[in-house]
């Protein structure tokens, strides 16, 4: 009676599954794809996400939801279509400028095989993969060009770094602070980064205002 | 002993084979497995290469349609029985989203074991704002509003709102714009810190919205003190400034118009270029208080002093509000003045000037010393230099010796150099780009000969015209779209004319990215190259109309200039586009390309209909209706047409009328205004009175932008209730007599103002034919014209002249007949009294003819402080004759008069008193608006 009961429970859940999920879907279709976003009348679908996800190998944080992990990629790509738009006409793509994207997506994918493998499941050829790359090789370039260049790094700001940040917190660990000429490539690096990314952030909500956007992503719940 | 485990004894005593369950217990885990496993594949990424396109639906939240019915089908790129291609998918979802009705698209698929797929479009379609309130709440969670109160309307907030509007498309995005926009009008008003909630309630059937803004404007701004830094040793002027500018709330809008008026108070001082800069010292995050330091610089005090002449100042003043360099402006204020006493006629004035720096005061006092001499009339004109041109052409294009005024009064300058500019654009046209033409005046017993030297320069020529990258166009066709040519004369101008038309020609033969540049070589016979990029060429595609009504639609499909397969005419599509903004039919109206095949371009016609409706009620006088009342009502695209129902109703105690009115801006496919009306009124007149109603059709074509046509047929009954003249033909008292007349205008309207006009002109004229359909005995034809002119005259004066004619054949009623007399025609006698009076009740009779000739000189009053009076000298001469054949000039009556008028924006307010020259006594009239 045991086995039986065993039996039929194991024949029976599957079918209790795949019942529940035939009335979700109605008439046994599936989602090929949803529209995520809209930037102007450009549109960002589901996939999309998922493409970038998987193409650009973007990690996940921990303990972060799947919803917010597609919000927070929906919001790049968005960046990318608003730059790409934007400096449509101010800009020609050259080979070298995808060629640095190229590479770091070929490296997080382990190689070009994998990478071409990856792109056959999505019905991809490469010239596919570099349209699809094509928005972010934009980005970038505008950044090299517009944001990064406008910020500058004065020693003061170096020197100021290091009195009221590095020392105190050399102390604090009992550590031997390094003298400020050694320390100051490092923290200009830092510095650099930290200000490239508030320039970036005012310049991207500045541009971003002038474009009509539309997350659909948002209303997802 | 071993025990048998394959069989176990059970509570009901048989035995139980465990061999067997425990096989039945290994299958049951497998088939878990295998249809676990299959549907754990089956929402791995869909792949669906190789298969066929099967059916395709539409399915919205009420219905699901087949792509055969469906609206949104030619936006698709793929059809049934197309191979399965994702690129294909998406391109058709991003032309839906182009349709711009669509706020949501998901794709769904459906698989067939014959490898077709089913492709469902599940689609949210917008949702239309059917209204936008505004809710001001008093309480907010624990915030609650304290004085200051808000001091603005609820229609200041709703105009504060641009992006969203009723009748338009609901999108989230602009609904975070119309708050950010009322946020930033609230700020404006010193509340920096409002909430507003939206409140979106849809329809039952999703496809109305409802919106309210639920405002909380929040704490107003205090100043809590303002501090003043005034740079200025005149510290008078400081109480003065502060009592402009202080203000216990802190609203930066009010504040700027403070600031405005501040400058203004400063500016009748003399302080011309003074400046205030206000900088702000919020105290907490929320900016419920402020500190404002107030800069003042007044900058320095402008005197202007004049020796020679009287005070110019408004002739130089804009020049020193601006911040620029002394010297110049005080160069460019000799210019100006010396420019004007040449206006006048004294062409040999001199004008210097100096600058006197009062540090003390901090004044700065220009002189201007002028020496007018004389005042000089035309005496003879003179040319020299011309080789290549005749002198009696040259001549020809003087007109400055053509006017009475130059001979007689005196010459101005303005004349001279107009001709001057005449003659050197002559020249240029005629292959001279580089001539030059001076003027010299010689002065000669009160009279100034003028002598134009010219400098011909080279002569310019085409040697060559080469065309380089035309395919579709041969030379020969590209030469006969231009007007430079070969061996004739080169214009630089016209070059740059031909270079677009050739553009033009272009495109309209579907070369939408043409490219056309020229070069041209420097020497006096030009070879010129041309290089063409033609591009490719698009033929234009399907027409796609979404939104709207159905009777909408089709008009914009028969409106539209392209056909299906015709080159691409993008400058068609533009003027299209322009014509039907310009139309105001649609609150929305957007065109959208849609590149379905690499050489068609298809359009999206995007539509959103206003359906506003308007009401209206005044109170108004009118001279001869007296005092009324008016309602009035407007819908507009009523009943889901492109039509306007309107309707109005006056009533007074003398008079009243009521119209029902349904305009439409096309017939057929022109665009030539219909108007059906229905109408009824009651009227009054000196010698008559009748009720009438009717119903009439009007078309009315505009030609151009200064002139129209109309067309009419209307049929009307007319009943006299009252009738001061002897009863005669088809006036009796209360017997109704019906009217079919066929009207048609034609008016040329050039005045720079209709209302209160200074220059250009005005033309109409009038033929209405009276039919004998339904009274067989009265028919008439009558005929009207009337023609005015204003020009600008000395001391800001207008001069206006005008005629008006009439003359009709056949027993006219009383009620069609001419009439004149009265303050809007001849104001020496009373209302309709000029023309034949009724010898037995002493009662105006109307006439068949009229001639009427109106003459006035307009001044404006300087001594009165106030700006808007004016004083008119006039006369007016003319006559109302009983039949055409009693016609006669010589038989007009004249009369003259003053008027005092205040200009308003509907016409002028005017006081007339007149004269008859017979007779001399003294008319007095009140009106409004011009006499004709």
């Amino acid at each position: 009676m045991y086995f039986k009961k065993l039996f039929f429970f194991f024949i029976l859940l599957p079918v209790l599954v795949t019942a529940k999920t035939t009335s979700v879907i109605e008439t046994d279709t599936i989602m090929l794809d949803k529209l995520a976003a809209t930037v102007n009348e450009e549109i960002i679908t589901y996939s999309d996400i998922e493409k970038a996800i998987r193409i650009f190998s973007i990690p996940q944080a921990e303990n972060q939801s799947d919803n917010d992990f597609y919000k927070q990629v929906l919001e790049d790509l968005i960046d990318y279509k608003v730059v790409a738009i934007e400096y449509k006409n101010d800009m020609v793509l050259e080979d070298e400028d995808y060629d640095l994207i190229q590479s770091s997506v070929i490296e997080k994918n382990g190689s070009l095989e994998r990478l071409n493998a990856l792109l056959r499941t999505y019905g991809m050829e490469w010239t596919d993969f570099k349209s699809f790359i094509r928005e972010k090789v934009a980005y970038e370039k505008v950044l090299d060009k517009l944001v990064k260049i406008k910020v500058s790094i004065p020693f003061s700001d170096i020197e100021n770094y290091y009195n009221t940040q590095y020392l105190p917190s050399q102390e604090n660990l009992g550590l031997q602070p390094k003298s400020l000429i050694e320390m100051s490539p490092e923290i200009e690096t830092y510095l650099r980064k930290e200000q490239t990314q508030q320039e970036l952030t005012g310049w991207l909500k500045q541009l971003r205002s002038s474009y009509k956007i539309e997350n659909k992503l948002g209303n997802e719940n | 002993m071993k025990m048998d485990t394959s069989v176990l004894i059970s509570d009901t005593g048989r035995g139980i084979n465990m061999k067997h369950q425990r096989r039945l217990l290994i299958f049951s885990i497998l088939i878990f497995i295998f249809i676990s496993a299959g549907f754990f594949v089956a929402s791995a990424e869909p792949n669906f290469n190789g298969y066929t396109i099967g059916n395709i639906f539409f399915k919205f939240e009420n219905k699901i349609e087949s792509i055969s019915t469906s609206k949104y089908r030619l936006l698709l790129r793929f059809k049934e029985g197309d191979q399965y291609d994702y690129k294909n998918i998406r391109n058709s979802m991003e032309n839906l989203i182009k349709a711009g009705t669509i706020d949501n698209i998901e794709i769904r698929v459906k698989a067939r074991p014959n490898r077709e797929l089913d492709i469902f479009f599940l689609i949210t379609e917008k949702s239309i704002i059917q209204s936008i309130r505004t809710k001001e709440l008093k309480k907010i969670e624990d915030q609650v509003m304290v004085s200051p109160l808000p001091d603005f309307k609820k229609s200041e907030l709703m105009g504060a709102i641009y992006s969203l509007r009723e009748n338009t498309f609901f999108e989230e995005s602009n609904l975070r714009e119309a708050i950010k926009e009322l946020k930033t009008f609230l700020n404006g008003k010193g509340f920096f810190n409002p909430v507003i909630e939206p409140e979106i309630k849809k329809s039952s059937n999703h496809k109305y919205v409802n919106i309210r803004l639920n405002i909380f404007p929040g704490i107003r701004t205090k100043v809590r003190h303002s501090e003043y830094i005034f740079s200025g040793k005149n510290q008078t002027l400081l109480p003065i400034l502060k009592k402009i500018l202080d203000s216990p709330v802190y609203a930066p809008v009010k504040y700027e118009e403070n600031i405005g008026k501040a400058y203004k108070a400063l500016k009748k001082l003399d302080y011309y270029i003074p400046e205030i800069i206000v900088k702000e010292n919020f105290f907490d995050e929320r900016k419920t208080q402020v500190d404002l330091t107030v800069n003042i610089d007044l900058g320095p005090r402008y005197i202007f002093k004049y020796e020679g002449i009287k005070n110019k100042t408004v002739l130089i003043d804009q020049i020193w509000q601006k911040k620029v360099f002394e010297k110049w402006a005080e160069k460019e204020s000799e210019s100006r003045i010396l420019l004007d006493l040449k206006n006048n006629g004294y062409l040999d004035a001199s004008v210097s000037s100096s600058i006197l720096d009062n540090k003390e005061e901090e004044t700065r006092t220009i002189l201007f010393k002028v020496d007018k001499k004389k005042k000089y009339k035309l005496g003879k004109i003179f040319i020299s230099g011309n080789q290549a041109m005749q002198e009696s052409r040259l001549f020809s294009l003087i007109h400055t010796d053509d006017s009475f005024y130059h001979k007689y009064f005196h010459l101005r300058l303005k004349s001279i150099l107009v001709d001057r500019e005449i003659l050197r654009l002559f020249y240029y046209f005629n292959g001279f780009p580089t001539a030059s033409i001076s003027t010299e005046p010689r002065f000669v017993n009160g009279r100034a000969d003028i002598f134009f030297n010219i400098k011909e320069g080279k002569k310019y020529t085409v040697d060559m015209i080469l065309f380089e990258g035309n395919h579709f166009f041969v030379r020969d066709k590209l030469l006969s779209f231009m007007q430079t040519r070969e061996k004739k004369v080169f214009v630089q101008q016209r070059f740059d004319e031909d270079i677009e038309k050739l553009r033009i020609n272009y495109i309209a033969s579907g070369f939408d990215n043409v490219e056309i540049n020229a070069e041209v070589t420097p020497d006096t016979e030009k070879t010129i190259l041309v290089r063409i990029k033609e591009g490719k060429s698009f033929l234009m595609g399907d027409l796609i109309t979404i939104g709207g009504s159905s009777q909408q639609r089709k008009l914009i499909e028969r409106l539209f200039p392209l056909k299906k397969g015709e080159p691409f005419n993008s400058i068609k599509v533009d003027e299209f586009r322009s014509e039907i903004e310009n139309s105001s039919l649609f609150n929305e109206f957007h065109i959208v390309k849609i590149n379905r095949d690499p050489d068609i371009y298809d359009l999206l016609i995007r539509i959103s209909a206003d359906y506003s409706k308007y009401y209206g009620f005044g109170i108004g006088w009118e001279g001869r209706k007296n005092i009324r009342g008016t309602l009035e009502y407007q819908g507009r695209n009523v009943f889901g047409s492109y039509s306007t129902l309107s309707g109005l109703v006056q009533l007074g105690p003398k008079e009243q009328s009521g119209v029902i009115s349904y305009d439409t801006p096309y017939f057929f496919k022109t665009r030539i205004n219909s108007s059906l009306k229905l109408w009824a009124d009651y009227e009054i007149y000196p010698s008559y009175k009748f009720n009438r109603f009717g119903i009439g059709e009007s078309l009315i074509k505009k030609l151009n932008p200064n002139s129209y046509i109309m067309g009419a047929l209307s049929w009307y009954r007319t009943e006299l209730t009252e009738l001061e003249i002897t009863p005669y033909a088809i006036d009796q008292l209360h017997v109704p007599f019906d009217t079919t007349a066929l009207d048609f205008t034609y008016v040329n309207e050039r005045r720079d103002d209709p209302f209160n006009p200074t220059q250009g002109t005005f033309f109409s004229t009038d033929v209405k034919i009276g039919l004998p359909i339904f009274e067989k005995k009265y028919s008439f034809v009558k005929a009207t014209w009337s023609y005015q002119r204003n020009f600008p005259i000395f001391n800001g004066g207008v001069l206006t002249t005008s005629m008006r004619t009439g003359i009709a054949s056949g027993d006219l009623s009383i009620t069609e007949r001419f009439f004149a007399g009265g303050y809007n025609s001849f104001r020496a006698s009373r209302k309709d009294r000029l023309g034949p009076i009724d010898p037995n009740t002493d009662s105006p009779m109307g006439g068949n003819a009229l001639l009427l000739f109106n003459f006035e000189a307009t001044f404006p009053i300087s001594i009165i402080p106030i700006s808007g009076f004016y004083y008119t000298t006039f006369i007016d001469i003319g006559n109302v004759y009983q039949k055409a054949d009693d016609f006669d000039l010589t038989n007009m009556k004249k009369g003259i008069g003053l008027s005092l008028k205040y200009k308003t924006r509907m016409g002028p307010l005017r006081f007339d008193v007149a004269w008859d020259m017979k007779t001399w006594k003294p008319e007095f009239q009140i009106g409004i608006g011009n006499v004709f």
